[in-house]
Order: structure tokens, then sequence, then C-alpha cells
């Protein structure tokens, strides 16, 4: 059994998300394995046999499947939760992208993992970022803590009248989900007052108030209702930043809201990074800064909404800046980088696009060293191929 | 409930965009008669999500969920889930889709459903091919049919969805056709009333899709059933039963009323025949072995 009472354990963030998933209380889990998620729908499937957690299990046999289920049950009034990773969120792609439109507050976690081809089962974005156009809320952790912590404010973000956006919580595949780190639970009471039980206000199934969800849309409504989409994810940044400061305050764990940043005050050079990879970069950095370097980090945690006035403010006094990517958009450049650029658009800040750890190749210390020899080189030579491939063979940089 | 019985009053209500004489409309609300205002509905893409589902002219008059192609079974079982969870009781969740998003891309997730048991009603209007994007053969096209996709007939034989689900043991499962409309009438009200996985498959004319006249419809279903083109079963705590024994006669009369079938050749029309025979002798065999 879980303790309802605060502890503290070494555990996986397969197990931190399944143990936030019983402290959050969902009524409705839709479950399919897959890697290198699978651990969160068999601790949760153990959890609920053994009455943890009081709710619906279902054992689908697809992802599609799986998706199609929390969509229904949360248009039905009640709070889910799914996970998926790679292939999988692939195969949930059409609902995925109905989900967003139908404003269902779902949170589901995504163990990211390469999506072929080549095939394999390990780290990289190319497997969520496709799916930065679904209108789903989109936050990257960078370890199994933030993991635990970020299952608790989804549902808080999610569920915001304000917002009523799905929210997926990325985390790196294996790096995180599955590595022992240590973890502080809080007790059901307290996540109880920070997240009280789900009473859905605005449109869903109820006999006594009937009313269509998800329906055709000809041409003459269909603008009007990709503008509120767009006007709500544009929203949740203040709701976001709210809900991080709210739960810095009752738990003590700050994390900055849409973007964390990391010895920032007086960097002249700066490396905007995602994920676990945050973790490695920031001992780099303190190795830089004790040579007398300055240098510092940007975490990029919401991809979606993506943070806009946070990066040109973070970013405005730098001399050279270099975005990390752990997946591209082949033919052009990594996701992060088209929106940082997208962001300094209008500036002279030189940006070079760092691409590492495709398919779960290691990201060293020494791999983050030579990112930033790189962004320091920028800033005089300016290069004209701004994306990087590091630690490639046949790759000269 | 009786024929005499059967309220005038639908929650599917009157003024769709339905083809005139598409009897997927009329099964539509036939359905809603019986099943009432106890209900929850999800309708995948099909003629019918268009023709009573396009805002803001929504003909479903019981909350109504629109979902994706695949996921019908899944949609219903979402909803009857958190119903479930929120201590909501004899709510009917139904699923309407057509023959294609049943059979082919839909039938990983019925199957899903069926499996578990899913406590939800399950109607297919099986009109025969994907009528909503212009006529294409679906798993379930008779042998030697035209359609935009099979120009010189259609060779396959179709899926038999029924007997697919008697293989997971359901709890309930029936074909119907309203030519016989007290049998359908009984089906659908004890479907209502079964808790668990509950599937009816109903004979579905389409005017363009079959090339008729509008008026034929009530007919042509009408000999389906008596050729033995169209079998009406219903199987019920694992016993399966045959509800009307066809006669086996009129089946090229049935076929030559059909724009569909005007290019059939002897050799598919004989294929078809044998098809056919060789379904009722399964059932029929299954009927004489329910003791088994």
């Amino acid at each position: 059994m879980i303790p309802d009472t605060s502890f503290t354990d070494m555990i996986t963030a397969n197990k931190a998300v399944a143990i936030a998933v019983v402290r959050a209380k969902p009524k409705v889990i839709a479950a399919y394995p897959i890697c290198p998620q699978t651990e969160i729908v068999e601790y949760v499937a153990e959890f609920v046999s053994q009455g943890d957690l009081n709710a619906e299990y279902v054992r689908v046999e697809s992802e599609n499947s799986a998706i199609t289920i929390v969509a229904a049950a949360e248009g039905t009034g009640v709070r889910t939760f799914t996970a998926t990773a790679s292939q999988g969120l692939a195969n949930m792609h059409e609902v995925v992208a109905a989900a967003g439109g139908m404003r269902l507050p779902i949170v589901m976690f995504v163990a990211n993992r390469t999506l072929m081809s080549p095939g394999g089962i390990w780290p990289e974005y190319s497997d969520s970022m496709p799916e930065r156009d679904s209108c789903w809320m989109q936050v990257y952790v960078q370890n199994n803590q933030e993991a635990f912590d970020m299952i608790i404010q989804a549902y808080k973000i999610a569920e915001d009248s304000r917002i009523l956006l799905p929210i997926m919580i990325c985390g790196d595949g294996y790096t995180l989900t599955h590595t022992t780190d240590t973890v502080d639970i809080p007790s059901e009471k307290e996540v109880d007052e920070f997240l009280p039980p789900y009473v859905a206000k605005h449109a869903f199934l109820d006999i006594e108030n009937p009313i269509a969800q998800g329906v055709i849309v000809p041409p003459s409504y269909h603008m009007e209702a990709k503008w509120q989409m767009h006007q709500a994810m544009k929203k949740a940044k203040e709701v976001i930043k709210e809900v991080n400061d709210d739960f810095a305050s009752k738990f003590g764990r700050d994390y900055g809201g849409l973007i964390r940043q990391y010895k920032m005050e007086d960097a002249e050079y700066a490396l905007v990074v995602t994920g676990s990879t945050s973790s490695t970069a920031r001992v780099v950095v303190d190795e830089l800064r004790s040579k007398g370097e300055k240098v510092g980090l940007v975490i990029l945690r919401f991809f979606r909404p993506f943070p806009v006035t946070e990066i040109q403010e973070a970013l405005k006094d730098i001399k050279s800046a270099g975005i990390f990517d752990r997946s591209i958009s082949y033919g052009s450049t990594g996701q992060c980088f088209i929106e940082v650029r997208n962001a300094l658009y209008g500036t002279s800040t030189p940006l070079i696009n760092l691409i590492a750890g495709l398919g779960g190749r290691d990201i060293t210390e020494k791999d983050i060293s030579f990112m930033f020899d790189k962004i320091k080189e920028n800033e005089t030579v300016k290069v004209k191929e701004p994306v990087i491939f590091v630690n490639t063979r046949g790759v000269t940089v | 409930m009786r024929l005499k019985d059967l309220p005038h009053k639908s929650h599917f209500t009157e003024g769709d965009r339905a083809c005139a004489g598409c009897m997927g409309s009329n099964i539509a609300i036939n359905v809603m008669r019986i099943l009432g205002k106890r209900t929850i509905v999800s309708v995948p893409p099909s003629c019918m999500s268009v023709f009573g589902g396009t805002f803001p002219n929504i003909n479903w008059d019981v909350p109504y969920f629109h979902m994706q192609f695949a996921n019908t079974a899944s949609t219903i079982t979402g909803i009857a889930r958190a119903l479930k969870a929120q201590g909501k009781e004899d709510i009917v969740v139904l699923g309407m889709a057509g023959d294609g998003a049943t059979a082919d891309m839909g039938l990983a997730s019925l199957s899903g459903a069926a499996h578990r048991d899913e406590d939800i009603l399950y109607i297919c209007y099986n009109n025969e091919a994907y009528e909503n994007t212009g006529i294409q053969a679906s798993g379930v096209s008779p042998i030697g049919v035209w359609s935009s996709t099979t120009p010189k007939g259609n060779q396959y034989a179709p899926k038999d969805i029924p007997r697919i689900l008697i293989a997971h043991d359901v709890t309930y499962c029936a074909t119907a056709s309203t030519s016989h409309i007290q049998d359908f009438i009984n089906k659908v009200e004890k479907a209502k009333n079964l808790r668990g996985f509950r599937y009816i498959e109903v004979l579905s004319a389409c005017t363009p899709g079959w090339k008729i006249d509008s008026h034929l419809g009530p007919d042509l279903v009408k000999e389906a059933v008596e050729s033995g083109y169209w079998l009406l079963i219903e199987y019920e705590n694992r016993i399966l039963k045959m509800n009307v024994q066809p006669k086996f006669t009129g089946l090229k009369e049935f076929l030559s009323k059909q724009g569909r079938f005007k290019d059939i050749t002897d050799e598919q029309t004989e294929n078809l025949r044998k098809q056919i025979e060789r379904k009722y002798r399964i059932y029929k065999n299954m009927e004489n072995n329910n003791h088994l």
C-alpha cells in the first residue's frame, strides 16, 4: 500500500508518476503497454488492485483506444489518466488532435522515445514534438521529482476553467523512467488541498442537459472555434505561472513556471536546454564558471504554450546562444531552435542549433562543453549552417 | 413492446438531412423511439454523422459524442466507465456506426470492448459499403457487387461480424431488419435492458449506394431476409437462435432490382448464392449444437 502520509523514496520516474496518479485520484485510467512507459501502467494496475486508488482501470487493445477512452471519459466529466511513448503516441495521433479541439483536460505522461525509422527504444523527442500542433500543452521534465510534481500541477492547470486543454508531461525514456532518484511524496491530505476532486462545470455528457461534442463544424463556424483554442493556449501561460507559484508556496519546490534559468544573472553565453540533459548541463556550467567563464542555462520546460516573452527576456543581454534539440525537422532545424529563433526575430543575437542525443545516444559533459565552445565561437564566426550534429560520425564541425 | 405501443416521438428528431429513402435515418429514428431519453450516443464519421450531426443542426435529442472512425467501441466504453465511476446507472451508452467503421477500421476496438464485456450497446447500420465517401466496397460488401473501387464486382466474401463477436462469447449479439419490425423492436428492447456487451447489426438500404429508387428500401430488406441473403439471428446466454427461416427463393429478383448488381456475372451470382447458403448452414449448425 502507498502510505497516505508524506514520505521519501528512491524511485524511478515511472514509479513517481504512478504514485502521483494515486495522489491525483483520476476516475478512469486506460492502459496499454509500450516501452519505456510500461511500468507506469503496471504500477497503476497494482495500486488499483490493492485499493490505493479507486478508479476504473481499462486494459485496452491499442493506444488509439487508450486515448479514446480517456477522451470520452473526460467528456463525460471525470478526471482521467493514461501514459504512452513513441509509436504509441503516433498511434494515438488522430484522437490526440481531437481531444485538443474538444477541450478535454486529459493528463498524459509521455516517456520520450525515438519514433522510427530507424527503430529504437531510447530517448528522443521525435514522438512528442509532432504533437506540438495538436492543441495540447507540453512540459518537459528534468528529473523524477519534477515528473511527480508536474503530474499534480498538470491536473490543476488543465482543468482550470480558463484553459480546459489537455497536457502531456514529457520525460526522457530510461534516463528518467528507469533510473532511481530521491523523490519526496507529499501526503494525500496535502495534495487533496492543492488539487481538490474534479467537478466538470463546462460541457460534458449529461442526460439531463444534452449537448453535442466533437461535431462536424462547417466553414461558417469553424474559425471561431480554432481562435478560441488559440486563445486558451495563450491564456495557459498565466495559469501555468499561477499554479507553479501556488505549488512552490505549498510544497517548497519552485520550477520557475514556463522556463527555469540557471546562472543567467551575468551570463554572456547561454544554452537553451530541455529535459534530463539540463542536469548534465548544470554540472558543466558549474565547471566552466569555476574557470571564470560567464555561461548559463535557460531550461525550456513548457514547449506549448511557448514562452516567447520569457525567452526574449532571458536572452536579451546574451552575446551568443545555442539551442539544444533532441529531435529535428529534417531539412530544417530542431523544433526548439525554430521556436527560439522565432521568438528572437529582429534581434542580432547569434544562434546555433545543437542536435544531440538522437535515438538515445548519451549526452556527456564533454558534449555540453563542446556546445558551449561552439556557442562562443559563433559570436564572431557567424556560421552559415546553424545546425550542428554533436558527436556524430562523419560530421565535421 | 408491441409495434402499436412504439411511441411516435423519437430522440433522433425529425428533419435530418439524409437522402430520400435512407434506411440509416429510419433505423436511428426507430432505435431512439425504443431507447428513449436515458441514452448517450456516439457516432463515428459516416453518413449519419453528417446528416444528423453537423453543427448547429444536431438531430440527437440526447447527449451526443462524435469521435473518430476506428474507435466507436472504445468511445462508448470511455463514456460507460465514466458513468459507472460517477455512480450513474441505467443509462444506455449507444454506439451507432456504419459497416466500414465497424467491420474494417474499428474491428480491433470492437473486439477489445467485446472481450472485456463492456456495458455498451453497439448498433451497426450495415449498408454494405462506404457510402458516405461515395460508394466504395467495405469488408462486408457482398460478392459481385459494383462499387467505385470494385468496378468489375467485389471478389471477396463479406466478413461475418456477428460470428466474430459470437466467438468472443458476448452477452448479446443479433442481426435485424426493419422489415421484420416486431423482431427488430424485441431485439433493441432486449439489448436496452441487458447489461454487458450488446451488438445488433441492421441491414440498411442506401438509395444511391444500392442504385435503387427511394421507395424500394423497405421492400428490399424484406426480400433480403426471405431470400436468405440477410439472416435474422440472435445470440444470448451462449445460445444461438435463428429467428426467421429463409425461403431461399427470389435471390435473383432481389439482385435484379438493384443497380449495384447490374453487371454481376453468372459466376459471381453463383458464388454469392453458395456463400449465403454456406453461411446459413454454419448458423444452422450452431443452432443445432447449442447443447454442446
